[in-house]
């Protein structure tokens, strides 16, 4: 017996989409098996460690816990939608390449869009404030200093290319 | 997260094996009451968060119903004597809002240490009192501000002290708004520096003091009196604390009194942190 | 800190990594993301008992479920070898006769849905004769205690070599014991001070992001298993031998680790997700929840029992060591982590006799196994602690008194062991310069401390094979099994094969990890990737580039002193020779590929207590200063310093990496609760009630510096890095909880109320 049918419209990084979806699926699963976008991670689904974050309507949510009808009307962006079409990478992606932020890239693809949230809401947030956002977000591997100075330097690059 | 349907074991479910539901969207908080009252078994969904944590672990409803339609549950507005807070404003809509950086600073930021950004952009204030749960600092925090909770229901509004706790929530009833008084000598404090073992709020207006106790037992312990009988009020009116392998209830009742000693003498010596 | 200079244009650059933009634009593929068309979803029941017997189990209702394609339950293991282990093959696909944690498994299912696979295992029925448990080591060890294996399972003990020696079975739930042994015991006479004291270190969870994952389908006669592994071809080989099938038609392909600091060795998901897709016929994802990680596997709690004896200057003569390792259910690498915990309990310092013993002992938990560290952690914690111990009660400067007795550079370990190959007293004088140790605030509830973390590198006897292939244009294959799993392993050797091959590392591909096709290799793990896979694929390429160079000569009719090789263009003088062209016109319009092959293994030596010496040593060098709150118990961490000595860094960002990751991941456990017991059931298996640190946790004083003192093994000088930084922290942040209250704390984790009941027992 399966669930009701929900019909949902939004955007995902910048591309109308229409899904029919059970009630019960989450928009992790949208993503990675209808969108082949598999950047967004399933770790401890609850919540808890971020390795699933994308941004809906810029908060950056769990996507493993946001059924996918909650995310009707809104504007997804996920870790994919980042790099322009020519490729060039998003000042946060590049200040992570640049200040090897990551190690096993597990929640990396949830670090960036946490981080790319924070440096839309705040274009120039200090040393604390980063610290704060980014304590969101569970990394076993990089102990999480090279992740702020990463968020550091892409929120001065972004200054500086007057984004 | 593990179910035990049988004495054969447990099983480990992940998001996918949440149980289907019937999902209504109603549009004010009469339609939300109606759907409550007609349905069998349903549950109420606003941000998500812990029911979202609670299906995975099992939990099932027929119906969902859901209240991002719901408008006038998000305002926080001022009124004479009293904030009042949408059950639906999120975490972020109170640590960011005007009128509580200017009416009730201490309230705000003591609130916006709870979670982190995730949660605290997408969960609602009414959904954290809602869930009941132990370690949460919501209601500790509305506790002891003597904050009113308002719940509509089939017979109208209902209005219950935070402070009287989760037992005391009208059933088939959506709570719509949180009312905190604005007194001018108020103050508050929240030390959750030991959660998870214990955390300690403290609200303090002149000689007056309510002390509000999360996480040490199965739902918050409040105590209202006179800052002079504090400490012996909370060693004889506490009641035992948990005692599991994460704290001992010896550790917990002695950190109740060490803390809000604390607190109060913060809140006197003008260092409300 | 540069003691190597040579002039390098690749090596020692910050290079952006070679996993950077798949990492950092969601494109890299991990087990996780591995599908196929009509792939079922597998689920297991796991027993709800921590001990019992199996009496009946009847899976007949789950086999006529619907979209249910196979079930497993013990009658369902004909043909097979069906345990597994390290030494000890003790741990079954799924239980047998008894179950013997809160967890184990007991059945498994594939569907197509989840939902299908849980309503399945939901009609399985199980009996049940439960059993009494022991979840403690204590309780495990007692005369009347339940044994978990009423009969020995099969199992080995290896060779060893001078002092060390092993054995099985020496007591209740005793299911295997480290020992050795230096000197003589006489020794302890003519001390002046004996000190005894145990240690208590508790368990944390590895808590690798990505779950143990595997997609295992039939590809005609090959069993082709997707797998999160850090170990491919020992699990390859454990595979033949429990499915009783050749091992060159098992093949495993290991994509991109989301982690695994040492989890994800040997069997885990993949027996079941084997069997389950040759019942069915269709491909099988097993993964697992986070709540069933914590089920599988842990880091070991550990009882360590230690008795010094020291003279009245200090110097330190001799150890006495019992270790207990809790092992969990199962053997697992229980008898290799108590090798390593009970090898490395004397740290880096001089004695003159040592004896130690380290049992493992089996409890009705989670299976402990290798986790960073490997009883390296767990020694640190008890001999870093016991230092500080004796020179408060000596009246010393514990920063003194480790200068006073660390092994000098190039001394033997212990009699028939390879030299220390680091300056151990630079070290230390690193990481206090940088705390500001000279001038630290003592006492009234602030102070530092300090911890020298020790574990031998590279692995006992691992053998390593690559093979380096170049194309007619220049671009190279990297053919080796070292996995990246975080650690930087395919940037790292990137940039040494481009070095030697002086062209750039963007031309250096690292193929996928294919056994039918990838050089053996023993495992990822041990911090050996550089210095023992980083030899073969020196010698690897050196080979490839003889022969480039030895064709070169030979077209252009001079001798090989004559040229040099860069970025694919041969040098003669003044004269550039691009080698493209010189190759087609050999070769053919359709070109060549040049190889080399590279070996690298420890020679046999019997003389060496672990039958071979160690290839290097691994240090982690640790200052920890905190603040504590006497009323409440609470440690705050202020600053906490640690800096280790990758010889020669080959690459500086990788290697920072790699210190800070594992600093911080050596508070787990220390400042928090880890994983959190009450009898037998875990409290905190899942991903909101266990602790790891977070951002903000990270105090402003974190900071770690990179030593390059040389005289590593590796290409260029290169030594490990990886777990050495883990190693000091437990110990420096007690150390520096002492020198702030004076108040000594021997178990973890560290957490307030055991603080302020050490204090209250001081006031006493």
């Amino acid at each position: 017996m399966s669930g009701e049918l929900a019909f949902v419209s939004c955007t995902v990084n910048g591309v109308a989409r229409e899904f029919h979806v059970r009630a019960e699926e989450m928009l992790i699963d949208v993503l990675r098996d209808r969108l082949a976008l598999t950047g967004a991670k399933l770790s401890c689904d609850l919540g808890a460690c971020g390795a699933c974050t994308v941004l809906m309507d810029d908060k950056p949510v769990s996507s493993c816990s946001t059924f996918a009808w909650q995310a009707g009307g809104s504007e997804i962006r996920t870790v994919e939608g980042l790099a322009g079409a020519d490729g060039t990478l998003d000042l946060v992606q590049q200040a992570f390449v640049d200040n090897s932020a990551f190690q096993c890239g597990y929640c990396t693809p949830g670090m960036i869009m946490l981080a790319r949230a924070l440096l839309d809401h705040d274009p120039s947030p200090d040393r604390d404030a980063i610290r704060a956002w980014m304590g969101a977000n569970i990394c076993r591997c990089t102990g999480y200093e090279m992740i702020i100075e990463a968020v550091e330097n892409a929120a001065a690059a972004s200054q500086e290319a007057g984004k | 997260m593990y179910t035990h349907a049988t004495d054969a074991g447990w099983i480990s479910r992940t998001h996918r094996a949440i149980a289907p539901f019937r999902l209504q969207q109603p549009t004010t908080p009469s339609e939300v009451v109606q759907a409550l009252i007609e349905s069998e078994d349903s549950s109420i969904i606003a941000g998500g968060i812990d029911l979202v944590r609670r299906m995975r672990s099992g939990n099932s409803q027929d119906t969902l119903i859901d209240l991002s339609a719901v408008s006038g549950l998000r305002e926080i507005e001022d009124h004479a004597g009293f904030i009042r807070i949408g059950a639906l404003a999120t975490h972020w809509d109170v640590e960011t809002s005007p009128l509580l950086a200017a009416r009730l600073p201490a309230f705000q930021a003591a609130w916006k240490t709870i979670g982190n950004v995730r949660i605290r952009m997408t969960g609602t204030v009414g959904g954290n009192l809602m869930a009941a749960e132990r370690a949460y600092d919501g209601p500790v925090l509305l506790g002891v501000s003597g904050a009113k909770l308002v719940f509509l229901t089939d017979g109208g509004e209902v209005k219950i002290a935070a402070s009287d706790g989760a037992g005391s929530y009208p059933s088939r009833a959506l709570l719509t708004a949180i009312e905190i008084p604005v007194m001018p000598n108020a103050q508050l404090g929240f030390d959750r520096t030991l959660k998870p073992v214990v955390s300690v709020a403290v609200g303090l207006v002149d000689q007056d003091v309510s002390v509000g106790v999360g996480c040490a037992h199965i739902s918050p312990f409040f105590w209202s009196g006179k800052v002079s009988e504090v400490e012996a009020a909370l060693a004889s009116a506490l009641p035992e604390p948990i005692d599991n392998p994460m704290g001992s209830a010896a550790y917990r009742r002695r950190m109740v009194t060490v803390l809000a000693r604390r607190l109060i003498r913060h809140l006197h010596e003008g260092d409300a942190s | 800190m540069n003691k190597v200079s040579t002039d390098l244009h690749v090596v020692g650059q910050r290079s952006a990594r070679k996993d950077a933009v798949p990492k950092t634009t969601g494109t890299a593929t991990y087990t996780v993301d591995v599908s196929f068309p009509g792939m079922l979803q597998a689920k297991v029941l796991r027993s709800p008992h921590a001990h019992a017997r199996i009496t009946s189990i009847d899976a007949s209702a789950a086999r006529e479920m619907p979209g249910v394609h196979a079930v497993i339950t013990r009658d369902d293991l004909d043909g097979l070898s069906p345990t597994y282990g390290y030494f000890i093959k003790d741990q079954p696909i799924v239980a047998m006769d008894k179950v013997r944690y809160i967890g184990d498994a007991v059945a498994a299912v594939a569907a197509e849905t989840e939902l299908q696979a849980v309503a399945a295992l939901e009609r399985i029925t199980v009996e049940y004769e439960v059993l009494p448990p022991v979840a403690t080591v204590e309780d495990a060890m007692a005369e009347t205690a339940p044994e978990l294996f009423e009969e020995e399972p099969m199992g080995v003990v290896p060779a060893y070599g001078q002092g060390a020696s092993g054995a099985r079975r020496l007591g209740r739930n005793n299911c295997y014991r480290f020992s050795y042994e230096t000197g003589d015991a006489g020794a302890f006479d003519g001390c002046d001070h004996i000190f005894e004291d145990r240690f208590v270190f508790s368990r944390d969870q590895h808590f690798h992001l990505e779950p143990f994952v595997t997609v295992a389908r039939m590809d005609g006669d090959v069993i082709e298993v997707w797998s999160s592994t850090q170990n491919p071809f020992p699990l390859r080989k454990e595979l033949a031998r429990v499915f009783q099938y050749p091992e060159n038609l098992i093949r495993v392909r290991v994509p991109y680790l989301g982690a695994g600091y040492g989890a994800k060795n040997n069997c885990k998901t993949e027996p079941i997700a084997i069997l389950l897709a040759r019942k069915s016929g269709r491909p099988v994802r097993f993964c697992m929840t986070m709540e069933e990680c914590f089920l599988t596997q842990s880091q070991h709690a550990a009882i360590l029992d230690v008795k010094t004896g020291v003279m009245a200057d200090g110097t330190f003569v001799a150890r006495y060591g019992r270790i207990l390792l809790d092992s969990g259910a199962y053997s697992d690498a229980s008898p290799l982590v108590a090798e390593k915990a009970g090898y490395r309990l004397p740290g880096p310092y001089n004695w003159q006799h040592l004896d130690i013993d380290c049992d493992c002992i089996l409890t009705n938990t989670t299976p402990a196994g290798p986790y960073r560290g490997f009883g390296g952690t767990q020694a640190a914690w008890a001999s870093e602690s016991q230092i500080d111990i004796i020179a408060r009660a000596l009246g010393r400067d514990p920063f003194d008194l480790r200068m006073q007795n660390v092994k000098n550079l190039g001394e033997a370990y212990v009699p028939g062991e390879s030299g220390i190959d680091s300056d151990l007293r630079v070290g230390l004088q690193v990481v206090a310069d940088r705390a500001g140790y000279d001038r630290r605030a003592s006492g009234e509830g602030r102070g530092m401390g300090v911890s020298i973390g020790f574990k031998d590198a590279g692995g006992v006897n691992k053998p390593a094979q690559a093979r380096v292939r170049i194309t007619t244009t220049g671009g190279v294959y990297l053919e080796c099994g070292s996995i990246e799993i975080g650690q930087g392993i395919h940037t790292a050797m990137s940039q040494v094969v481009a070095e030697l091959l002086n062209t750039s590392a963007d031309r250096v591909v690292y193929p996928e990890l294919n056994t039918d096709y990838t050089p053996f290799d023993q495992g990822t793990n041990a911090s050996s990737a550089i210095i023992v896979m980083g030899q073969a694929v020196q010698q690897a390429t050196l080979e490839a580039k003889q022969k480039v160079m030895d064709f070169a000569a030979m077209e252009l009719g001079c001798d090989v002193d004559e040229i040099e090789l860069d970025d694919w263009c041969i040098r003669k003088g003044n004269e550039s020779h691009p080698l493209a062209p010189m190759i087609m016109c050999y070769y053919g319009g359709t070109g060549y590929e040049f190889s080399g092959a590279g070996y690298f293994k420890p020679a046999m030596d019997h003389s060496a207590p672990l039958e071979t010496q160690c290839v290097s040593w691994e240090f982690g060098w640790g200052v920890a200063e905190v603040e504590v709150d006497r009323e409440t118990g609470l440690i705050s961490l202020v600053q906490l310093v640690v800096s280790g000595d990758a010889g020669r860094a080959i690459n500086p960002l990788v290697c920072r990496g790699q210190d800070e990751g594992s600093a911080i991941m050596g508070l787990t456990g220390v400042l928090f609760p880890c994983m959190v017991y009450d009898g037998a059931t875990l409290m905190n298996g899942n991903g909101l009630d266990y602790r790891v640190p977070l951002a903000t946790d990270i105090p402003d004083g974190f900071s770690s510096v990179l030593q390059e003192q040389g005289h590593g093994p590796g290409p260029f000088g290169a030594k490990s890095i990886g777990e050495g930084c883990m190693l000091p922290v437990a110990s420096a942040i007690a150390n520096a909880v002492e020198d702030a209250i004076g108040v000594r704390i021997r178990e973890l984790p560290l957490t307030p109320e055991r603080v302020l009941a050490a204090i209250d027992e001081a006031a006493e």
